[in-house]
């Protein structure tokens, strides 16, 4: 096989390969097995509905300590809730390539998986960029609830 | 008894309406909740987030890629009953802590008892519907696998 053949095989593999990887990736697009890390914050539910500035601890001792668990508890779903974006991103691309890129080799499963991986990375960067987001949420929520303790410093 | 009962009702059948019962709950029992809504996927819908029966169709590890699918949907279904574990976990500790405030003695025992006993329950009902999930993923496999064969 001479060279222009090859090359004209590569540019076919190439424009393909994402037209594949999407027909038959086997977690299509539009589903999703995760929670949505942007509702784990908001989700969070401490503020006393009769008193904007009372939480439901604000009237116990240890008000302040129980504010500091609950932004804990946030922070930890919602690392659960990126960790799952992670997973997800990562078999989206592990079956795309299994699906897509069988049977080739050489330069030809590095172009085929090329597209799958850069794919890859963006979602895994939009999940990482999510969690600090809702990380920093969840610290405010935690923090706003400790400043309605009763006992809370002015 | 400070605990109401509606609370323990709402609590046993929060898994099958997870997000809307849980504001109900602590509403109507006069307790806070700490949270709104469920925060992790419910492992009955997992399955349906997958769509792999015939994606292998015509590869030559058709079967082995329906395991490999069906096993990352059974890990997925895993992950939503921890969460939902840890969820319940998180939220009962929560609403104990203020139900059985300023008690003592035995009616502290008492409150905790039932918190504690609602846990369990609630701890039940996730277990059960991790199975069903896990089902779920199963009849996809099967259904896969079955593609492969030309059954």
């Amino acid at each position: 096989m001479t060279r222009a053949p090859l090359r004209l095989l590569l540019w076919t593999t190439l424009a393909l390969v994402p037209l594949a990887a999407r027909a038959a990736a086997p977690l299509g697009d539009g589903k999703n097995p995760c929670f949505d890390i942007t509702k784990v914050a908001s989700s969070l539910s401490l503020d006393e509905p009769n008193d904007p500035n009372a939480v439901f601890y604000s009237h116990l001792s240890d008000c302040a300590t129980l504010c500091k668990k609950a932004g804990l508890s946030c922070q930890r779903f919602a690392k659960r809730a990126a960790a799952c974006m992670k997973g997800y991103a990562d078999d989206r691309a592990r079956f795309a390539a299994k699906v897509s890129c069988v049977g080739l080799k050489g330069d030809a499963l590095k172009a085929c998986n090329a597209p799958i991986q850069t794919q890859r990375t963006a979602e895994r960067q939009v999940a990482t960029d999510a969690l600090a987001t809702e990380l920093t949420a969840c610290d405010a929520r935690a923090s706003d609830c400790a400043g309605k303790c009763q006992n809370a410093a002015p | 008894m400070r605990r109401p009962e509606l609370a323990r009702a709402a609590l046993a059948g929060t898994l099958a309406l997870a997000s809307a019962l849980l504001p109900a709950a602590g509403s109507r029992a006069g307790i806070g909740s700490l949270y709104t809504q469920m925060v992790c996927r419910e492992m009955t819908d997992i399955p349906g987030e997958f769509d792999f029966e015939t994606s292998f169709l015509g590869l030559k590890d058709c079967q082995k890629l329906c395991l490999d699918a069906a096993l990352v949907c059974v890990r997925d279904v895993n992950d939503a009953a921890s969460c939902q574990l840890a969820f319940a976990s998180d939220w009962i500790a929560s609403d104990s802590r203020l139900d059985c405030d300023g008690l003592s003695g035995s009616l502290l025992a008492d409150c905790r008892a039932g918190w504690a006993s609602d846990k369990q329950t609630w701890q039940s009902i996730i277990k059960s519907r991790r199975n069903s999930g896990r089902a779920g993923c199963g009849s996809l496999f099967a259904n896969c696998n079955s593609h492969c064969s030309g059954t």
